[in-house]
C-alpha cells in the first residue's frame, strides 16, 4: 500500500521527505547530544565532551542511591503497570458488554480522561488522602494508585482497539456452542486480545516509569525514584551523571519497546508455520501502536 | 438427536422497532426450512431467537415440545454457522471444531477424534492442524459447518450462509450443505435474502415480510401459488393480470378487478390473433424479442400499458413477432394459472 502512496504522490514526494527527516533530526539530535556529553572524562556537562571514557557510567552503576533508585522505579512501575492492565483489560473487555450506546460513551470517556488531565491535579488529590489518611503516610501506596491512574487509559485504549478488530461474532457464536463466559474469556477473548494487550502493558510501563511529578508529591521522606533522582540531581549539581543516568534510562526504554516487534515476529513466523504451502490469505493482522 | 422446532407468536422490540410482530413457524424433525426476505424483514433476528442470542418480548419458542424461550443459548443444544463463519482466529482448524466438546468439558482423545470424523465429514480430511487463516472462503464455511454439527446439535441453524461466497462457490457449497444436511439428518433453519438459493436448498420456505412470516410452503406451491403480489414478484418473474369473474382484463393500472392472475413467463405461448377461447390471453404490441440462448423473450406492451412477459421455447416461430406488430400470447393450462383473490394483498401473519 505504501509504494502505491509514493507513487501516486509522484514528486510532492520530496518535501515530505525533507520535513519528515528534519522533524527526525529534531527528535534525535538532542538525544545524541544528551548521550554524548555522558561520555566525557571531564566534571561537568559540556558540549562537545572532554575526551571520551565510561567514568561517569561506571559511578552511577556503582553508586547505591543511583541503584536504589532505580529498584525502587522498577518494581513500582510494574505493580502499576500490573494495576493498570488489570484494570484497563477488563473495562475495555467490560465495556463490550454494556448495552447502552450512551453508558458505554460515558464509560469509554471516563477511562480515557487521565490522559487528558494534567497529572499535578491528581498528585495534588493523592496527597490530600496521604495527609488525611495517617496509615498512609511514609507508604508508597497512593504512589502505585496515581501511576496506575496515569497508566490505565494506555492499556484501555489499545485493547479497545483490538476489540474493535476483532469479529463482534466470536462471543456469541463460542456461548451457542455451550462455553460460558469464564471458557470463553480464558478460550477466545484473552488469546485473541493477547497482542493488543501486551503493547498495551508495555506502553504503560514506560509511561509509568518515566512520571515524575506524582513522585514529587507522594515519595515517603528519604525515598526516590530514579526520575525524581534525576530531577533533584539537575537541580543541585550539573554533573555527568545524570546524562549517563538518563542514557541508561532511554537504553532500557527502547529495549522494552523492542521487546513488541521481536514478540510480534516470532509469534507471527509461528503462525506462517502453521500455514502450509496452500495458504491464500495473509496472516492476522500486526500489532496496533509502537511497530506502526 | 434432532428436534421438532415451534414458534409461536414471537414479539420482539430492538430500541423503537417493531422487529417481530407474532411470528410462528413449525418445523418437523429433520426438516429444511429457509426464512427468505429483504433485509429489515426480522428473519435474522428470528433465526437469534431460535439460538437463544435475542430474548423475546413475548411468545414461545419449543423444542420438541419443550419451551426454551427462556433458556440460555448454552443449554440449547443448537449449531449456528455464522455469516462472517466466526471461526477462533488463534486456534487451529481442529481446536475451532472441537471447541462445543472443550466446552461440555469432554477429554482430548474424544475431541481429536470428533474433530477428524466431522472434517471428514465435510470433506476437509487432515486439515486439523492448520490455521483458519489458511484457508479459502469455502473452506472456511464448510469449518464452521463442521464446528456447529461437533456437539451434535438438535437443530442447525444457518445466518446467510453464503454471503461470503462468490456466485460460483455459492452454487457448490448449496449442493454440498444439503448434501451434509441429508447425510445428518438435522433439522435446519436457513436464513437468505437470495431466492435461488431458498428455491434449492429447502424444503419449505417461509418468506418473510415486514416482522412478518406472509407464507410458507413447498418452494414449488410458493412459486405456482403466491399467496400475495409482493411474493409471486419476490419469486421469480410474474406477469400480474387483474381479473374479473376468470377472465383477464387489460383495464387502466389502478382500477381493481376481483382477483390478480399470476401469468408465470414459461407458461405463456403465442396464439394466433383471432383464438379468444382460452380466458387466460392477453394481447399486446411487441416492445422486445431477444434470443437468450436457451429461451427466447418476449416483452409486450398492452393497450393499458401493461408489461408482459414471456419466455417462449427455441423451437417457437418467432418470425411473425416483428417489433411494433401485435400478437396474443395465452396460457392454455388453466392449472398454471394462479389467482390471487384481491382480499389477500394486505400482508397478513400466517400460521404455517
Amino acid at each position: 500500500m505504501s509504494s502505491t502512496v509514493a507513487r501516486s504522490l509522484g514528486w510532492y514526494r520530496l518535501p515530505i521527505i525533507v520535513i519528515a527527516a528534519l522533524a527526525s533530526l529534531l527528535l534525535i539530535v538532542p538525544f545524541l547530544i544528551l548521550v554524548s556529553t555522558s561520555w566525557t572524562s571531564g566534571s561537568f556537562i559540556l558540549f562537545p565532551p572532554e575526551g571520551f571514557s565510561l567514568k561517569w557510567y561506571g559511578e552511577v552503576l556503582s553508586d547505591r542511591r543511583w541503584m536504589g533508585s532505580f529498584g525502587l522505579s522498577l518494581w513500582t512501575s510494574l505493580l502499576s503497570t500490573l494495576i493498570a492492565t488489570v484494570l484497563g483489560v477488563s473495562g475495555a473487555i467490560g465495556l463490550t458488554r454494556v448495552r447502552s450506546k450512551v453508558a458505554a460513551r460515558w464509560i469509554r470517556t471516563l477511562f480515557i480522561v487521565p490522559i487528558a488531565l494534567p497529572p499535578i491535579a491528581y498528585a495534588v488529590g493523592l496527597y490530600g488522602v496521604n495527609m488525611d489518611l495517617g496509615f498512609l503516610r511514609g507508604t508508597l501506596v497512593t504512589l502505585i494508585i496515581g501511576q496506575s491512574l496515569i497508566a490505565l487509559p494506555y492499556v484501555f485504549v489499545i485493547v479497545s482497539g483490538g476489540i474493535a478488530r476483532i469479529d463482534p461474532a466470536l462471543r456469541p457464536a463460542a456461548s451457542t456452542m455451550g462455553a460460558r463466559w469464564p471458557l470463553i474469556l480464558r478460550t477466545i477473548e484473552l488469546p485473541a486480545l493477547l497482542p493488543y494487550i501486551l503493547s498495551g502493558t508495555l506502553f504503560a510501563f514506560v509511561v509509568v516509569f518515566d512520571e515524575v511529578v506524582l513522585a514529587v508529591f507522594l515519595m515517603p521522606p528519604g525515598m526516590q525514584t530514579l526520575p525524581l533522582r534525576m530531577l533533584n540531581a539537575s537541580q543541585e549539581a550539573f554533573s555527568p551523571e545524570l546524562t549517563s543516568a538518563s542514557t541508561l534510562v532511554s537504553i532500557l526504554a527502547i529495549l522494552v519497546l523492542t521487546i513488541l516487534p521481536i514478540s510480534n515476529a516470532v509469534r507471527r513466523a509461528r503462525q506462517q508455520r502453521r500455514i502450509d504451502a496452500g495458504a491464500k490469505s495473509p496472516v492476522a493482522a500486526p500489532l496496533e501502536g509502537v511497530t506502526e | 438427536m434432532t428436534i421438532a422446532l415451534s414458534v409461536s407468536d414471537i414479539h420482539v422490540t430492538l430500541g423503537h422497532n417493531h422487529v417481530l410482530k407474532g411470528v410462528a413457524l413449525d418445523v418437523r424433525p429433520g426438516e429444511f426450512v429457509t426464512l427468505l426476505g429483504a433485509s429489515g424483514s426480522g428473519k435474522s433476528t428470528l433465526l437469534n431467537v431460535v439460538a437463544g442470542l435475542q430474548s423475546v418480548d413475548s411468545g414461545h419458542v419449543l423444542f420438541d415440545g419443550v419451551n426454551v424461550e427462556k433458556r440460555a443459548p448454552q443449554k440449547r443444544n443448537v449449531g449456528v454457522v455464522f455469516q462472517s463463519y466466526a471461526l477462533f482466529p488463534h486456534m487451529t482448524i481442529g481446536e475451532n471444531v472441537s471447541f462445543p466438546l472443550l466446552a461440555a468439558r469432554r477429554p482430548a482423545k474424544e475431541r481429536r477424534a470428533v474433530a477428524d470424523e466431522m472434517l471428514s465429514l465435510v470433506q476437509l480430511p487432515g486439515m486439523a492442524d492448520r490455521s483458519p487463516a489458511s484457508l479459502s472462503g469455502g473452506q472456511r464455511q464448510r469449518v464452521a459447518l463442521a464446528r456447529a454439527l461437533a456437539a451434535n446439535p438438535g437443530i442447525l441453524l444457518l445466518d446467510e450462509p453464503m454471503a461470503a461466497l462468490d456466485k460460483q462457490l455459492r452454487e457448490q457449497m448449496q449442493v454440498e450443505i444439503t448434501r451434509i444436511q441429508r447425510k445428518v439428518g438435522i433439522t435446519t433453519v436457513s436464513v437468505t435474502h437470495d431466492q435461488t438459493e431458498a428455491l434449492t436448498m429447502s424444503d419449505r420456505v417461509a418468506i418473510m415480510r415486514d416482522g412478518f412470516i406472509v407464507q410458507v410452503d413447498t418452494p414449488e406451491a410458493l412459486y405456482r401459488r403466491p399467496a400475495d403480489e409482493y411474493i409471486a414478484g419476490f419469486l421469480g418473474e410474474a406477469n400480474l393480470l387483474p381479473t374479473i369473474g376468470g377472465m383477464i382484463l387489460d383495464t387502466q393500472p389502478g382500477a381493481t378487478g376481483d382477483g390478480v392472475a399470476v401469468l408465470r413467463p414459461e407458461d405463456l405461448e403465442v396464439v394466433s390473433a383471432d383464438s379468444t377461447a382460452s380466458a387466460w390471453s392477453i394481447e399486446g404490441r411487441v416492445r422486445l424479442l431477444s434470443f437468450q440462448g436457451s429461451r427466447f423473450r418476449l416483452e409486450l406492451l398492452t393497450d393499458a400499458g401493461r408489461r408482459i412477459v414471456c419466455s417462449l421455447p427455441p423451437a417457437a416461430d418467432v418470425a411473425a413477432l416483428v417489433v411494433g406488430s401485435r400478437a396474443r400470447v395465452a396460457c392454455r393450462n388453466p392449472d398454471r394459472v394462479h389467482v390471487i383473490s384481491t382480499g389477500a394483498l394486505v400482508a397478513e401473519p400466517v400460521a404455517a
